[in-house]
């Protein structure tokens, strides 16, 4: 085995995990919000830029920003639908609200987008780096950098603003934010749009490696599910490492044993996690750092 | 004198059952008014039901004047915004955030007529708040984190300052200090309602009080008459008062 390419792998993919993340992770930790939408948002965020590609003939990198403008929209809408019950804070409302929109969406993306597999074509994914056995694309080498930088900047944001002082101020105590003389929707806008903004964003990073299809929401939820988790639920700093963490265990577990059972033996881990260390999993102090 | 803030006709209920009945109440400007009563004679739910916030869903109907102008249907945020500032009971403070940022995010105003500490005017208040700017909030002590909260209102340009129970947990000297600091403040003009259980401390500084009992207003007027009402005497001064 190439430990070398094994361990590239492992980063690609474990910053596409940990980008994937980012958004659920805010939601999750600023509004206790458990997105089982999120996989379905991702998959309309990659099929806008295979759309808007195809229609209009837009280059890749303009495609980007449409698609993410568009899952901005899709988060601000969710806030919409959503708010009062986040507002209420009625957790298991909000599980199956998210379950029935995600399922809402994937219903329109398969009557607007049809059946059959498609594909990203960005022209990064065709410039190979080749030394000796190992290699990579340029589209690594943008998701691996876009995401240390939208983490980076998700932090500074967070912990040098006004604005995301208002958003630690609603993940500690929405009601008491409110005699701040802030407005809490409107909080919960900004991070509901991040939400959609970032999960498009990742969609049209990671979505080239592979066909796209709109079935594929579910799948994508399982393992960024885990990534959140794993990271102690609403800490941006711990889903970066749990992202990564999880793409070389998910390289080396499918190059050692067998990629078949890779998200089997990834759930292995969390429950292994959460019964050894559950206080590892609290969001309390973690927020934001 | 115009009221800064007038209640009239004011109900509050929860789950149907009503908890506080005022049929009027008005605050003076520049004034310290104190509210007091028994454990469960809805003094909280007044202050929070004129500042449209409550950690519940009561029903809430009457009418909120601030300076004239009915802001009864207007959200928490929105009177926050307009000088209807609430510090709640069991201190008022983001415990993770530090105690800078505490102070930084509130949305301070500029309007005319109101006036804003600045950050630093906070510090000179309390110094000791200066000293710890960058610890989180849940590092303080009862009585910074009480400072802190007041910093917090005074950063907001109160028109009118509803304290409630701000010497919960704290020691006497620190509840004396505290209150002598909100009296100082409305020397310097601004309108406070206090709802306060330690009537002994609050006669000290008060213009006016207020009884409540089983959500009623039973006695109100000047505090030097009141302080002589045989129920304030009985229930809260004791006999060798005054």
């Amino acid at each position: 085995m190439n430990y070398l390419q094994q361990a590239i792998n492992g980063l690609v993919i474990g910053h596409a995990f940990a980008l994937v993340a980012v958004g659920w992770t805010l939601l999750l930790g600023s509004a206790r919000l458990v997105n089982f939408g999120h996989g379905q948002m991702y998959m309309i965020g990659a099929f806008v830029a295979w759309w808007v590609m195809r229609t209009t003939g837009l280059p890749y990198l303009l495609a980007v920003p449409c698609a993410v403008l568009a899952g901005a929209a899709l988060g601000a809408l969710m806030q919409k639908l959503m708010l009062r019950l986040t507002l209420q804070q009625n957790l298991v409302s909000l599980m199956i609200a998210t379950l029935g929109f995600g399922q809402l969406l994937e219903g329109a993306a398969g009557f607007a987008f049809g059946p059959r597999p498609q594909m990203i074509a960005s022209p990064l994914q065709g410039i190979e780096f080749r030394w000796g056995e190992i290699w990579f694309t340029a589209q690594d080498v943008l998701l691996v950098a876009a995401t240390i930088a939208v983490f980076l900047l998700l932090h500074l944001v967070l912990s040098r603003t006004v604005f995301g002082s208002s958003v630690r101020m609603v993940a500690e105590d929405p009601k008491l934010t409110q005699l701040g003389g802030l407005n809490v929707s409107r909080v919960y806008m900004g991070i509901f749009a991040f939400e959609g903004a970032a999960v498009a964003f990742a969609a049209c990073l990671v979505a080239p490696r592979t066909p796209i299809l709109t079935s594929m929401g579910f799948e994508q939820v399982i393992m960024t599910f885990v990534v959140v988790v794993l990271g102690g639920i609403g800490s941006v700093r711990g889903s970066y490492v749990a992202g990564l963490g999880l793409g070389l265990f998910t390289a080396f577990f499918g190059a050692l044993v067998s990629p078949a059972y890779t998200t089997a033996a990834v759930f292995a881990v969390l429950i292994a996690v959460m019964v050894l260390r559950p206080g590892e999993l609290s969001s309390a102090g973690g927020f934001a750092r | 004198m115009s009221a800064v803030l007038a209640v009239e006709d004011l109900l509050v209920a929860h789950g149907g059952l009503p908890a506080v009945a005022v049929p009027s109440l008005s605050l003076a400007p520049g004034t310290l008014s104190g509210v007091v009563g028994a454990n469960g004679a809805g003094k909280s739910t007044l202050v929070n039901a004129v500042a449209g916030w409550s950690r519940g869903s009561p029903a809430v109907s009457g009418r909120v004047l601030l300076e004239g102008e009915d802001v009864s249907a207007l959200p928490a945020h929105e009177r926050a915004r307009r000088g209807i500032t609430l510090v709640p009971e069991g201190h008022g403070v983001f415990l993770r955030l530090s105690v800078e940022d505490n102070l930084r995010a509130v949305r301070a105003t500029d309007a005319p007529g109101r006036r804003s500490f600045t950050v630093a005017e906070v510090f000179g208040l309390f110094p000791r708040l200066q000293e710890r700017r960058a610890n989180p909030a849940g590092s303080l002590s009862g009585g910074e984190r009480q400072m802190l909260a007041l910093g917090r209102a005074l950063r907001m340009g109160p028109r009118v300052l509803l304290l409630d129970e701000p010497s919960i947990g704290l020691a006497p000297r620190l509840v004396l200090a505290l209150l002598q600091t909100v009296r100082h403040l409305v020397d310097d003009g601004l309108t406070v309602l206090l709802v306060e259980q330690n009537v002994r401390a609050a006669v000290e500084v008060v213009d006016t009080l207020l009884l409540l009992e089983r959500g009623r207003v039973v006695a109100s007027g000047p505090v030097g008459t009141m302080r002589d009402d045989p129920r304030i005497i009985d229930a809260y001064l004791g006999t060798s008062h005054g």
